[in-house]
């Protein structure tokens, strides 16, 4: 796999925002430029939401289009969630 | 848990998040003035009065007599100036502290004006937390004026400077101390929880 030990959260939700925003599958490369990565980066990242299936492919006219699956749907949702409250539990 | 438990569809709990955010900020900001205004005066204050009680009692113990009141008027002038002084110093240094609040403000701005993503989230979130630590890092400012309050306290009841410098570094130390803990263990709290947050989604 995966030479991603600790993604970085916000690189992760760029991703999901990404794709969740978007709704129609969209192709790699695509979704290269809309996060800012480079090759490498983005192949770590893309990998590592694959194989938690966070991600769904799709093939049209011998293209590879990609997004979110159920469970990256519901990833993102507890994402946002979490950030809803963890906010919610700050202090001054 | 389904988003209907988390409160609704990401869309709505990123627009009710830049809501609370701003509310956040707000009171963020009210607290910052209160708490310079405090500051300011305590600060303007206690060296006003250290100033004018050296001088004051040099003034009396060195100046002849006909001169005292001439003198004792310039060393209060000099007091105020000095006091002035101080109180502004307190007000630069705590109105660059509070500059760190204007990049959260900033995004906020940019928030309400554009969709806003989790990605936004996460950033408004972080900034939110530092501004918590940057007023939690304050309370090294009462820390200090705990411990000049326990100096004078107990040089004065005690009668001994040397008891009275005893409790003030005791009591800064103190309260410094429980300062400190206290931040550290909000902000692992938090590291551990977005380190949690990845491996759970």
């Amino acid at each position: 796999m995966i030479g991603l030990e600790r993604p970085d959260l916000y690189v992760l939700a760029r991703f999901l925002d990404i794709l969740y925003e978007n709704g129609e599958p969209m192709k790699k490369t695509n979704l290269q430029m809309r996060t800012g990565l480079n090759y490498a980066r983005f192949s770590e990242y893309f990998e590592w939401l694959n194989s938690h299936g966070f991600l769904q492919r799709k093939d049209e006219d011998g293209a590879e289009l990609y997004s979110l699956s159920p469970q990256g749907v519901d990833a993102y949702h507890r994402l946002v969630a979490w950030i809803r409250e963890t906010m919610k539990g700050m202090r001054i | 848990m389904t988003s209907e438990q988390n409160g609704g569809a990401p869309e709505k709990m990123l627009a009710d998040m830049v809501k609370d955010a701003d509310e956040y900020y707000g009171r963020l900001k009210g607290q910052h003035a209160n708490q310079t205004r405090v500051h300011v005066a305590v600060v303007g204050s206690v060296v006003w009065f250290a100033v004018f009680a050296a001088l004051g009692l040099g003034v009396y113990f060195t100046v002849p007599k006909e001169m005292v009141v001439e003198y004792l008027l310039g060393a209060f002038l000099g007091a105020i100036v000095t006091g002035a002084a101080a109180g502004l110093v307190m007000y630069a240094v705590r109105r660059r502290r509070g500059f760190r609040f204007a990049e959260l403000g900033a995004l906020l701005d940019k928030m309400k004006g554009d969709k806003a993503s989790s990605e936004d989230g996460l950033r408004l979130m972080d900034l939110m937390h530092q501004a918590a630590l940057t007023m939690r890092k304050q309370r090294l400012d009462a820390a200090f004026e705990y411990g000049v309050a326990a100096f004078i306290l107990v040089s004065v009841v005690g009668l001994n400077a040397g008891f009275g410098a005893l409790a003030g570094v005791a009591t800064y130390l103190y309260f410094r101390f429980e300062a400190l803990r206290e931040f550290e263990k909000e902000d692992q709290r938090y590291e551990a929880s977005k380190r949690d947050i990845v491996f759970s989604l």
